[in-house]
């Protein structure tokens, strides 16, 4: 019972602080894009990024995007909420996975995007081959020399993994939370889907 | 803090887990564990998917609660069928064929979990689909995947619960 002020004052801080909307969009009708259509979207470079990146249905808990990278300016990413599961469309690739990130450029959101990656694995990629990144997994995507590849991402939502309690929180009333929790009902609090300030509403950060 | 307040704070903390009370016996879970990190060269995709018989195959390579991933391979196909509880992602990888969507399902049967399949689709559109082509199919919304006569037809699905 000692940790039931702790659970409940985290329960009663978490709405007050969300300050994101929520990325979910309206539920989708039927839709066909032909492949000249998508392959549009993904042809042009986004502002200051070397790759060109579509988010073909952005919702809450799961998005699909459609990216085209070149040979250079990729940057070692890691994202400790979202799961990545990958078909390859075109052109080749090398995927750089696992190991550490020294230096990581880490957003708010607890998105990684640049430092240096050690002690990872190399994979070639080809057209039709499916990719899994877990949630947490460092990992670069680089074309070959010379060459683009281009693939499609359906993004998942971890269940797994609670979201890391953002400083905001800390401390609550004058009491540092425990973390993780170890009250059972701080810990199912955890357990259910993220409160809406705890999501990312930023496009990008996937 | 008071001892009121306490209540009042331990009244509040104590609410979500009364309103999401489970019946004595929920359905197991179609859930599987965490995924670690897969890698799966064209060719072993294509053969989960590749058979010589003639026959149609599917293969889910990602399985959870609330989404999975299947790659399908079609042949001539005339069954109609609508996922009343599932949003169809999906992208042409290989082959032609094409969907007949809308319209009414009419004399289709509940295979369970809201699994329409059978019957005619009366009233339906056609669309052509060629590589690299895309589509969303909303729970509901019955279709017929076919594969072009002589042709064989390769998609990959991301299935999500609607």
């Amino acid at each position: 019972m000692r940790n039931l002020p702790i659970a409940a004052a985290l329960l009663l801080a978490t709405p007050a602080l969300c300050q994101t909307p929520l990325r979910g969009t309206p539920p989708d009708g039927f839709k066909f894009m032909a492949r000249g259509e998508i392959d549009k979207l993904t042809s042009k470079p986004e502002p200051g990024r070397v790759y060109g990146a579509t988010f073909a249905n952005d919702h809450e808990n799961y998005y699909v995007e459609f990216v085209k990278r070149q040979d250079h300016g990729n940057m070692v990413e890691q994202h400790p909420h979202w799961i990545d599961q990958i078909t390859i469309l075109a052109g080749e690739g090398v995927l750089t996975y696992g190991g550490t990130i020294q230096n990581p450029n880490v957003a708010p959101t607890g998105e990684v995007r640049g430092g240096t990656q050690v002690g990872a694995k190399t994979q070639g990629l080809h057209p039709g081959d499916f990719v899994l990144i877990p949630a947490g997994l460092p990992h670069t995507f680089n074309a070959a020399p010379g060459k683009t590849i281009t693939y499609v991402v359906y993004k998942a939502r971890s269940q797994f993994q609670p979201p890391p309690i953002p400083p905001s929180h800390l401390p609550v009333l004058g009491v540092r939370l425990a973390w993780p929790p170890t009250s059972p009902f701080a810990s199912q609090a955890l357990l259910r889907p993220p409160p809406p300030c705890l999501r990312y509403a930023q496009k990008g950060e996937g | 803090m008071t001892f009121r307040s306490f209540g009042l704070v331990a009244a509040l903390a104590a609410m979500p887990f009364a309103a999401t009370a489970q019946p004595a016996s929920p359905p197991a879970p179609h859930t599987t564990p965490n995924d670690a990190f897969v890698y799966q060269p064209a060719a072993e995709v294509q053969a989960m998917t590749h058979r010589t018989d003639g026959k149609p195959q599917s293969k889910i390579v990602i399985d959870h609660e609330n989404y999975f991933i299947e790659y399908v391979t079609r042949v001539i196909n005339t069954n109609a069928e609508a996922h009343n509880h599932w949003y169809d992602y999906i992208h042409v990888l290989d082959g032609e064929g094409s969907i007949t969507y809308g319209g009414t399902q009419e004399g289709g049967t509940d295979s369970g979990g809201g699994e329409i399949r059978g019957g005619k689709l009366v009233g339906g559109k056609l669309q052509l689909l060629h590589p690299g082509d895309r589509l969303v199919i909303p729970p509901g919304l019955p279709h017929i995947f076919t594969a072009t006569p002589g042709h064989t037809f390769t998609y990959v699905i991301f299935k999500q619960k609607a």
